[in-house]
């Protein structure tokens, strides 16, 4: 036995040092944190889930990007009024429309300032130059800036834009005109619109004569409360209030995105005081942040639809009789409780039940119907590859795991279903070219309108647009949405698109799923703050109640 | 007279076959996807026909696959372009950067503690062998050894991040904090930035758990190679010399056992290295750590494989390099080493 | 029967017991681990029905651990036969025969070590695609360097002792000699690295199933599980915290296992 004792000691001594040195500095750290927590009226944390994967709205797609950029940066020509969805203005003053509904003629709000950033310096303000450029920019194939950035601007063409507008004009200064080509009952609500946030033509060309075009999308300027300060990839978004908003500067002067992709850290920092604001926490999560007195919690139901497509282009998927069945055959009622906890309702509509003036209604669970109409229809034993969101989104908060319940109700009827997925990038690029054969995706509303379900989700052109993931084409559904759009009056348009349902609930390319509620987690002591239920959040409004 | 840098180099040269090998290995992946290679490397973001067949033309995927390593050699090794990140939009060589720096200062953590505490509890069997506390320390080690290291932190996650709340769930640092990437360490960086003292305490705040998580694996092995190198060394033949000439025990343990001791856990470098790395991309996982091991994952989960090429490539490049460093080392302090 | 009256070490009747709770386990419940059996989120140890509570989605979390435990088993088994077959063979007969064939293997075990095992085994995974039969494939790849290793180590040291050369000149034949008489007797180191592998064999399937890459759900796998239960944890803990406490016991007896076969077969060891 060869003992040392003075080395044990001596050993002993440091790690002992070491461990009190270590428990010292957290309690210390913790200390700080507390007395940081405490102070800020005019600095808030939005911890937010993602990066952005652009600054310029035109081309981004996503709600992560739109929140980073066009609901602090920008500003539109009108905007869309929470709950009513009518049509406000914002950078267009008022409108006249002509008598065959193919001209709209804005007057746009003089006195308007773009920021000063970026070491650009605004010599003008706002006018119809601007709206001009924003618009050409995406239209015109042969635009200076048209290329810049990648050139792909989905929602322009996702919402018809390219095909309908004909022509931008310049009529004066503060005049601007849009020639379409023929009538079309939501173009002022699509102008409300994310990728329509109006860029400045002066900028562009300072970028141009600087040569370097592309950071256009990168170093941002715009009309809106916020200024960009700093960005740091997967950490933080810093902006700064813009002392020459139109509307006067912002409340709150420190707005901090912090980017926290793991949404057990959300939640916990949230607890902790340390955000102000979360937004669609973990289902899982809501119980407890409800109960935490130090915060107020938004609850609404949501305007989104989650739903699994077939691709009724394959022959397995191609007789609507297997498509209902596998309807009927999913206890759509069970998956409520462990995927969204209870808060969410299910649904058989392609279409919040709200725009339509629906009523919600349980879901029919019936197995033995289902494995009769598969046996008509001659599929008994089908197989097929479901892909599972990859990402957590209101309508679908675990894909993966819905995917797993999904599995065990069609094994029931003698379906097998093998579960796949990929990145969401990949996941939404393969979607589009139809190389799926069963889906997982959902939609939020963008506007406010039902024909934004409809006919980006489930018209003929969009089979080819490639959002149309069920590649289903019914000419009668096709009619009913046709004959709407035309028309101005929103009560014969509900009655077309009601119709339009009963077509597709016949056919049922897709299963519906849900429809969730949306949840926001606040800070107490913040004041004014709204959940807007398209998803978008504005920070304009907050400041701080008076202590 | 050997010098350090001498044998340090020819011990690269040595390692070179393997480099080579990693290269090919690395190369030879993405080509032998099923599909398309290129539209795996750049088509899934949609891109034009024009720019797929640029991009064939540039990597030779038309040629035969010698001439493609070759193409890809050049670009890599003497170009140093390992491509732009189709998920980050950035150079993958500046992603590396970040994400090897943030994984180096968690390693070193990690080993900070566990290396001096495995190689003191290693000595400690060592001398009490056979009796309660060697058993003892060695069921604690066999225990930590086999403790998934991803299972271990989300139980010190929820045990002091949620029901006791003093650690952060994940990440470096709080966002708010302003820490410029100076040095890529942010216990360092923390002492050049606006609040010095605050950033410094957060950057502790969040790397304790993770580097305590990822300490466990180095500590069994230190502790069990310490162990069984100190016995073998007792046993030799020149410490009973010394133990027979009267020497006092103190000075033979720490002056002959220990020092001949030693070199044999150091030149385990490499595998403690090995493991590290496993275990980090375990660790990293589960704390959201912006490190080597998470990129990697992430990156061939989004099928994002310029990042592969590289996280895969620069990891073996370390281990075969730290391997290469030791050995050298080992060759210069110990004289009975012939060069 | 000699085999019968020997005293065994306790990792052995562990083992024994482990493999019949594996086998045996889920007729306890009852219950199919794929299955929603309830309400999710029950907490465990309530009701004997369900003993360890319901999962996230609702299903018997015993019945999923339990036959957890039969995959893991599964899988190492297959991963240590499998590498230790090809390695040892492979390994043996290299070092025996000396000369180029050797000098290659060498070459070729010295570069496949300098990649740490779960990278190597992810990375095959990512690229040949998540599956049970990858996964073994791929871990089983990432051990073979060692089993290289350890073998020719072994080999190189026996080859040298007298009885070879003795059987030599007695006109064995290369093979008979390597296989027939010197193999046995470095079976000790071999079994107790076998015991070992399986251990960590385990593991890197777990982890692998942890990052996703691994056996597919809805499968029970002890790794994808832990990861399935994260968003959970805060709430209802059990869910990870029991699958890895298996997990953890079911490595642990095997590296416990490893030394106690090492001792078992070669007394003289310490």
């Amino acid at each position: 036995m060869y003992k040392n004792s003075f080395g044990k000691v001596n050993s002993i001594k440091f790690y002992f040092f070491g461990i009190i040195f270590m428990i010292g500095l957290v309690f210390l750290n913790l200390g700080c944190q507390k007395k940081q927590i405490a102070s800020d009226d005019s600095r808030f944390v939005y911890c937010t889930e993602g990066s952005p994967s652009i600054f310029n709205p035109q081309l981004a797609t996503d709600g992560t990007s739109f929140n980073a950029s066009s609901q602090p940066l920008y500003n539109r020509l009108v905007t869309l009024e929470l709950g009513t969805f009518k049509v406000k203005p914002e950078l267009a003053e008022s409108w006249k429309i002509n008598a065959a509904g193919t001209e709209y003629h804005f007057k746009l709000r003089s006195g308007v300032l773009f920021h000063t950033n970026h070491g650009f310096a605004p010599q003008k303000k706002f006018s119809s130059q601007d709206v001009a450029f924003t618009f050409n920019r995406m239209l015109k194939k042969d635009h200076s800036y048209h290329k810049v950035n990648g050139g792909s601007y989905e929602y322009f063409k996702a919402m018809g834009l390219d095909k309908l507008i004909s022509e931008v004009k310049i009529v004066s200064e503060t005049e601007v005109v849009f020639v379409l080509k023929r009538p079309s009952a939501t173009f002022l609500k699509n102008l409300s619109m994310d990728f329509a946030s109006i860029l400045s033509a002066e900028y562009a060309q300072y970028l141009t004569q600087k040569n370097s075009k592309d950071q256009m999308g990168f170093k941002p300027i715009g009309t809106g409360p916020f200024i960009l300060t700093e960005y740091r990839k997967d950490s933080i978004i810093r902006y700064a209030s813009f002392q020459n908003y139109y509307k006067g500067p912002a409340k709150i002067k420190d707005l901090i995105y912090a980017i926290t992709p793991n949404s057990l850290t959300r939640f916990q920092k949230m607890q902790t005081l340390e955000c102000d604001l979360i937004a669609e926490p973990s289902p899982v999560h809501w119980e407890t942040l409800s109960k935490n007195p130090k915060l107020q919690t938004f609850k609404q139901d949501g305007l989104n639809v989650g739903y699994i497509a077939f691709n009724t282009k394959l022959e397995k998927f191609s007789d609507s009789r297997v498509r209902r069945a596998l309807s009927l055959a999913m206890n759509k009622e069970s998956y409520l409780n462990p995927i969204f906890k209870g808060e969410a309702h299910s649904t058989s509509y392609p279409v919040p039940y709200q725009f339509l003036s629906l009523e919600k209604r349980k879901h029919i669970y019936n197995p033995e119907e289902a494995k009769r109409l598969l046996k008509e229809a001659g599929q008994e034993g089908l197989k097929f590859k479901l892909w599972t969101l990859p990402v957590s989104r209101p309508y679908m908060p675990n894909g993966k795991k819905f995917g797993e319940l999904v599995q065990q109700d069609l094994k029931k009827i003698g379906v097998e279903v093998e579960l796949m997925t990929y990145d969401w990038p990949t996941y939404l690029s393969k979607s589009r070219a139809g190389e799926h054969e069963a889906i997982q995706m959902g939609w939020t509303s963008d506007n406010g309108d039902a024909e934004n379900f409809l006919q980006t989700l489930l018209s003929c052109d969009a089979v080819g647009a490639g959002s149309n993931l069920a590649q289903w084409c019914n000419k009668s559904f096709d009619e009913f949405l046709n004959t709407a759009e035309a028309k101005v009056d929103d009560s014969e348009r509900e009655a077309l698109y009601k119709k339009s349902l009963t077509v597709f609930n016949k056919d049922q390319p897709w299963v519906p799923v849900a429809q969730s509620k949306v949840f926001r987690v606040l800070k107490k002591g913040w004041l004014g703050y709204s959940l807007n239920p398209l998803g978008t959040e504005n920070f304009y409004p907050l400041s701080k109640a008076a202590l | 007279m050997k010098s350090w840098g001498f044998l340090f180099f020819k011990r690269v040269l040595s390692s070179l076959p393997s480099i080579f090998f990693i290269l090919f290995l690395v190369f030879l992946l993405v080509r032998l996807l099923p599909g398309d290679p290129i539209l795996a490397l750049y088509g899934e973001r949609g891109l034009s026909e024009d720019e797929l067949l640029f991009y064939r033309k540039q990597w030779g995927f038309d040629k035969p696959l010698l001439i493609q390593f070759v193409i890809f050699f050049k670009k890599v090794i003497l170009y140093f372009d390992w491509g732009v990140s189709t998920v980050s939009r950035t150079s993958v060589l500046v992603d590396l950067k970040n994400y090897l720096s943030a994984t180096l200062e968690l390693s070193l953590l990690a080993l900070s503690w566990s290396f001096p505490l495995g190689y003191y509890l290693g000595k400690l069997s060592a001398q009490n062998v056979g009796t309660k506390i060697d058993k003892a320390l060695s069921q604690i080690t066999l225990f930590f050894y086999s403790i998934p290291v991803f299972w271990l932190g989300a139980v010190l996650v929820f045990l002091f991040a949620y029901t006791i709340n003093i650690f952060p769930v994940s990440g470096r640092i709080d966002p708010f904090l302003r820490v410029d990437n100076i040095t890529g360490f942010y216990l360092i960086d923390a002492f050049f930035s606006e609040k010095p003292f605050q950033s410094f305490l957060s950057a502790c705040h969040h790397i304790i758990l993770p580097a305590l998580v990822l300490g466990t694996i180095p500590l069994a092995i230190i502790q069990k190679l310490t162990r069984v190198s100190t016995l073998q060394v007792s046993k030799d033949l020149y410490i009973q010399v010394a133990r027979s000439k009267g020497l006092p025990e103190k000075k033979i343990n720490s002056v002959h056992i220990a020092k001949n001791a030693f070199l044999p856990i150091f030149t385990s470098g490499g595998v403690v290295v090995a493991s590290l790395i496993s275990g980090a991309v375990l660790t990293e996982t589960l704390f959201s750590w912006p490190g080597m091991g998470r990129w990697l994952v992430t990156s061939l989960l989004a099928r994002d494989y310029f990042s592969v090429q590289a996280a895969v490539f620069f990891i073996g490049i370390i281990v075969v390099l730290t391997q290469a460093l030791v050995d050298s080392f080992y060759g210069f302090i110990d004289p009975r080493v012939k060069s | 029967m000699k085999l019968l009256s020997q005293k065994y070490p306790m990792s052995f009747y562990l083992l024994f017991l482990w493999f019949l709770v594996a086998l045996l386990g889920p007729f306890l419940s009852g219950n199919s681990p794929l299955e929603i059996v309830g309400e999710s989120r029950l907490i465990p140890f309530k009701s004997l029905a369900l003993p360890f509570g319901t999962d996230e989605l609702g299903r018997d979390l015993w019945s999923r651990v339990m036959y957890g435990a039969r995959l893991s088993f599964f899988i190492g088994f297959c991963c240590v036969i499998g590498s230790a077959v090809i390695g040892i063979f492979l390994g043996a007969l290299s070092s025996f025969k000396g000369g180029i064939f050797d000098a290659v293997i060498q070459k070729i075990t010295e570069i496949l070590l300098s990649l740490p095992s779960l990278l190597l085994a992810l990375v095959l995974v990512a690229f040949f695609g998540s599956s049970l039969r990858n996964t073994i494939l791929a871990v089983g790849i990432s051990f073979l360097p060692s089993w290289l290793r350890l073998t020719r180590a072994l080999v190189l040291a026996e080859k040298e002792k007298s009885y070879i050369e003795a059987n030599r000149s007695l006109g064995y034949s290369d093979s008979k000699n390597l296989f027939m008489a010197l193999l046995p007797n470095i079976s000790a180191p071999l079994f107790c690295q076998g015991a070992l592998f399986w251990g960590e064999s385990i593991l890197a399937s777990a982890g692998l199933g942890f990052l996703g890459m691994g056996v597919k759900p809805p499968t029970a796998e002890w790794g994808a599980m832990i990861a399935g239960a994260l968003e959970e944890l805060f709430i209802a803990p059990w869910i990870l915290v029991l699958p890895g406490l298996f997990l953890s016991a079911t490595v642990l007896l095997f590296n416990a296992l490893g030394d106690d076969v090492a001792h078992f077969m070669d007394p003289k060891k310490k």
